[in-house]
């Protein structure tokens, strides 16, 4: 699932910002203020364990990794699935078979470890990304060796929980909305072109765009 | 020739024409920068409505000197061309070209390129051909009397501008009594018209002057009518681009006006 | 009926105020205090609907919600993230063979319900969408019913909500029976219906525009749509015409109270076996309070109606409410809700505009001849944005890592079309109380048993190959499938026969004369269309008939006017 990374996220809409609109009709105050807390207030770590924060945040990298950001500057992720656990802010449904949530990311990343140390014999953030990867697709195809899956559906615990989650975290984030070139918030401005190829001044250009035929 | 604060019909046909061919441009653009000057011939509303600007201010200033009358002429000929080629255009991207084709011909035709916009600029156009012949001396286009050639134009127009206004009133669910507007006197001055030049009597000619004058009216309530209806989008003036690309057409209004002045200047000045 | 009662109660009456449209407050009557005509639970499509009405006939209705009442303007906010206060959050279990996503897939919280997020596709139901049972027969393995009511009997309904709602559709609609003109005319396509349209169009399929609950022009004060694009999130512009912008305040202005943040614990009974109004818990405290009614009306939808009456059990209704029949949580339905998605090489940009897009294709919406199975589907357009999207990528693609961000970069250039299937009613997909776990009110929680029946599977199949080629045929390519559900059907279907349904035709109970169900819940068989609609006709229709009854002195057992007593079939009499 992973390759060669680093040049391979040369932005798409280079200069795009979407956070230049802040002052525009796409913004209310109210997504204004969601959006500034997003960023400013990066929630501390309240739930997880020290251990389990850099478990996650290693997973995290893998799962959507940014190693075209420095350190500093990455889409925080752990955080906010934090937060949401801390609150137990819950999503309205669970599996079958999978324990609530708090229950279910811990049992989940004692799991991903306990996978980590019965294939490569070492903790998973000590892994290389490939060693990373590969405990991972074991999770994902539900057929982790051990047995710290007993209670947990690993297969399903990785996609609707784990991935799904991280990637809704990231995805979120307006510096993931520059570079997929999503026009972010927009009330009460709406769109004029719709059409195939249309493109609203307000919107993202990409360097070579032309607006489309009306 | 009868005179009007000191101009005589012809002078006050060329004023109306430079007038009408500003708003025509106004509404070409809106609806050009809409969809982003996606097509090069986009443009060409603006070039050759820009000449018949220059040419009949020209001919205001100048309304004796043969060359602004040539000019006169021939950017008025290639109005009422540049229109025709434009319905054409809107035509084709409008609906020939567009997902669905002609399955989904009242959906285009409320939605797209406004089929019968572009023959506004015509009908300028042929405006500013006899304001140039008559200037120049001559009585008659194509062997009709101005006066009865200009109220043939300003009657089609009138009935071409209420169709199209329909179709966008449609649009809109006539959620407003007063959007069914251009249904009434500019569709009847044009019924009228040909009841006129055919009988020439004068129950005829009072009644197409009340119906042009109720028409004049008509335009001013309707500029006023989208004005409001550009308050009642989201946002109003605070979101004003999208507003003025997607609300009701700010100038079309007027352009009943316009016409209905064109028709009373015909039947009285000329 | 209400008059008489209400003005007893005035002068202890304080004023309330709930959110209006604009950023306003506007008064409310408090009704806390009175034994009133009606409690509706639940402020969705059907509650708000019916309640609208009723109070507009003069009933005294209030109206509780287990979630808040939103204020349009303040409330909504423009990013996917932030927007989960408007789902259903509490903790269902989803379980069985096949189960489903709850949550923001499909329940709604506050006032307004699932309408507040909606994609507005307002369609009528057809004829023989009512009339399942006759028309195929016996189908192994699923539980076929015909609706007590016909297409006849609801299209002065279908009509009176379009108007209501002002739907925006086509002026010739190909589908269906002959119909008047909708209220307001059709929106402009956004590219992702283009692409339908030029798909369709390439392979014969008849295509049309969608009829869809959101304005294209001005109306009392509201905006016509600007194509924000953000309909599942909130409607900040009030083009949507929501239940919570359209009947809530037409309910309060007619003097209904509605009552946020009640989460309802049991329906209360007397000796009789009449309901007599509903205990409720406020979201803020653990107490109870009651609210007195001569009639009670669950409109919770398809988990929330079913947990209800479950968790109303009594000694004189040891299996819930309204179940003697023991349909209460049976024959629980969704729509199939699969999605293909495919790659365009022009701007898509599909976060523009309402999700529907504004075409649609009902053609596959019949049984196919030469196909193996019955019935069929509706293609849609969807459009989710950026975190939904990606979200999808992951879980049903299987992608992560690089190439999930490398294969988001071409975000703008995706196009989807979704598939409302019909499923089969099966007695054993349903809604139950869950043996243990219970929420923080300590009212067991639902567990949802769902599994497909192979013909839902069959048509996914078709539908799938259908909409890659549409895609295909408009120049989309690399199109992958996403599996979904959406809607929540059933659970409490309507019938003639008291032993085989818990309602009769007019949403009232078989086994309590005054306990109605006015939701999603009473549908037999699902219909492959979007379900809304078809619920508010419905509750206009119920509203309609609680006229009628009440005119003829037939509505209220309490006042002793030909009080039919509380029919049990088959359970013994007992005491509450």
């Amino acid at each position: 699932m992973s390759g060669g990374e680093g040049d391979s996220f040369r932005p798409r809409y280079p200069g795009y910002d979407v956070l230049a609109k802040w002052s525009s009709p796409d913004w209310d105050d109210q997504t204004r203020d969601v959006v500034r807390r997003r960023i400013e207030e990066v929630p501390p770590i309240r739930f997880f364990t020290g251990d389990e924060a850099a478990l996650l945040a290693a997973v995290a990298e893998r799962i959507v990794p940014q190693p075209d950001r420095a350190a500093g500057a990455r889409v925080p992720i752990v955080p906010f699935i934090d937060e949401r656990l801390h609150e137990d802010r819950r999503q309205g449904y669970r599996y079958e078979g999978i324990p609530p949530q708090r229950e279910a990311w811990r049992a989940g990343l004692a799991g991903i470890e306990a996978t980590s140390r019965a294939l490569h014999g070492r903790a998973f953030v000590a892994l290389a990304d490939a060693e990373q990867d590969e405990v991972l697709r074991r999770v994902e195809r539900g057929d982790p060796p051990g047995d710290a899956w007993a209670g947990l559906d690993a297969r399903r615990f990785f996609t609707s929980v784990l991935c799904e989650t991280v990637v809704k975290t990231y995805y979120a984030h307006p510096l993931a909305w520059n570079e997929t070139g999503y026009n972010g918030p927009s009330s009460p401005r709406g769109h004029v072109r719709k059409w195939i190829g249309g493109v609203d001044p307000w919107e993202a250009h990409e360097r070579d765009a032309r607006w489309g035929t009306g | 020739m009868s005179t009007f604060l000191g101009w005589n019909g012809l002078r006050w046909l060329n004023a109306l024409t430079a007038i009408m061919v500003l708003l025509v441009m106004v509404d070409a653009f809106i609806g050009h920068y809409r969809s982003g000057f996606a097509v090069r011939a986009q443009y060409t509303p603006f070039l050759s409505g820009g000449a018949i600007l220059i040419a009949a201010v020209l001919a205001g200033i100048a309304p004796h000197e043969g060359w602004a009358l040539q000019l006169l002429l021939v950017t008025g000929a290639g109005g009422v061309l540049t229109g025709i080629v434009g319905a054409g255009y809107h035509h084709y991207y409008g609906i020939t070209s567009k997902p669905g084709g002609y399955g989904w011909l009242l959906h285009h035709l409320m939605h797209h390129a406004p089929p019968l916009a572009p023959f506004a600029l015509s009908a300028v156009g042929a405006l500013a051909v006899l304001v140039a012949t008559g200037l120049r001396g001559s009585g008659a286009v194509l062997g009709v009397p101005l006066r009865t050639a200009a109220l043939c134009v300003v009657a089609v127009t009138l009935a071409g501008a209420a169709l199209q206004a329909t179709l966008l009133h449609y649009r809109g669910a006539f959620n407003n009594p007063l959007m069914y507007a251009p249904l009434t006197t500019p569709v009847l001055s044009a019924a009228a018209v040909p009841w006129l030049i055919l009988t020439r009597g004068r129950w005829a000619l009072l009644s197409v002057t009340v119906l042009f004058e109720a028409t004049f009216l008509i335009g001013f309530v309707g500029l006023g009518m989208h004005l409001r209806g550009f308050d009642r989008m989201m946002g109003g003036l605070r979101v004003a681009l999208p507003n003025v690309l997607d609300g009701p057409a700010m100038t079309a209004p007027a352009l009943f006006s316009g016409f209905a002045a064109a028709g009373l200047t015909a039947l009285y000045l000329l | 009926m209400g008059d008489r009662m209400t003005r007893v109660a005035d002068a202890r009456e304080r004023t309330l105020t709930a959110p209006g449209i604009d950023g306003e407050r506007v008064p409310m009557r408090d009704r806390s205090r009175e034994e009133v005509d009606f409690c509706i639970v639940g402020a969705g499509a059907g509650g708000g609907t019916l309640g609208a009405k009723l109070a507009e006939a003069g009933f005294s209705v209030v109206i509780i919600d287990a979630g808040p009442h939103w204020d349009p303007t303040r409330d909504f906010v423009s990013d996917e993230a932030a927007s989960h206060p408007l789902f259903w959050t509490d903790e269902r279990i989803s379980a069985g063979e096949h189960p489903i996503e709850l949550g923001s897939n499909n329940s709604g919280r506050g006032v307004g319900g699932s309408t507040v997020h909606y994609s507005m596709i307002a369609m009528r139901a057809h004829p023989d969408d009512f009339r399942r049972r006759t028309i195929l027969g016996e189908i192994a393995g699923a539980e076929l019913r015909d609706w007590p009511l016909g297409y006849a009997d609801l299209e002065p309904f279908y009509e009176e909500v379009e108007h209501d709602l002002q739907v925006a559709g086509p002026t010739f609609y190909p589908w269906g029976r002959r119909r008047k003109r909708y209220p307001q005319r059709e929106h402009d396509l956004n590219a992702c219906a283009k692409v339908l349209v030029e798909g369709c169009t390439k392979l014969g399929i008849p295509v049309a525009p969608a009829p869809i609950a959101t304005l294209s022009a001005p109306h009392r004060g509201r905006s016509p749509c600007v194509y924000r694009g953000f309909c599942n999130y909130g409607c900040t512009t009030n083009a949507k015409s929501s239940v919570l912008v359209t009947y809530v305040p037409r309910a309060i202005r007619a003097g209904a109270e509605v009552r946020p943040g009640c989460m309802a614990a049991r329906i209360e009974h007397d000796s009789r076996g009449l309901a007599t109004g509903v205990l409720y818990f406020r979201a803020d405290g653990a107490e109870l309070h009651r609210q007195r009614a001569r009639n009670v009306v669950v409109a919770g939808y398809a988990v929330e109606t079913p947990r209800l009456l479950l968790g109303s059990a009594s000694a004189m209704f040891p299996d819930g409410m309204a179940n003697s029949s023991g349909c209460v949580g049976r024959c629980f339905m969704v729509h199939t809700g699969d999605q293909v998605f495919a790659k365009f090489p022009e701007r898509i940009n599909q976060y523009k505009a309402p999700p529907p897009g504004g075409a649609i294709t009902e053609h596959f919406n019949r049984t196919i001849p030469g196909e193996a199975f019955v019935c069929g589907y509706t293609i849609e357009v969807v459009g989710p944005h950026v975190v939904d999207f990606a979200s999808r990528m992951a879980t049903s693609r299987g992608l992560w890592g690089a190439s999930l961000r490398r294969e988001m970069l071409d975000y703008n250039y995706w196009s989807g079309l979704g598939i409302v299937g019909e499923v089969l009613p099966r007695r054993d997909n349903r809604v139950e109380l869950h043996h243990d776990e219970r929420d923080r009110h300590g009212l067991p929680i639902p567990r949802v048993v769902f599994g497909y029946h192979g013909n839902d599977q069959a048509i996914v199949r078709h539908a799938v190959r259908q909409m890659t080629s549409i895609l295909e045929a408009a120049g989309g390519r690399e199109s992958w499938h996403a599996d979904r559900t959406a809607h929540l059907l059933g659970g409490c279907r309507m019938g003639h026969d008291p032993h085989d349904s818990v309602v009769d035709a007019d949403c009232r109970s078989h086994d309590v004369p005054n306990l109605w169900i006015c939701d999603g819940s009473v549908f037999p068989t699902s219909a492959a269309v979007n379900p809304s609609l078809t619920i508010q006709a419905i509750a206009s229709r119920t509203a309609a008939r609680i006229r009628e009854l009440a005119a003829r002195r037939e509505l209220s057992p309490h006042h002793g006017h030909a009080a039919p007593a509380a029919r049990i079939h088959p359970a013994p009499r007992g005491t509450a």
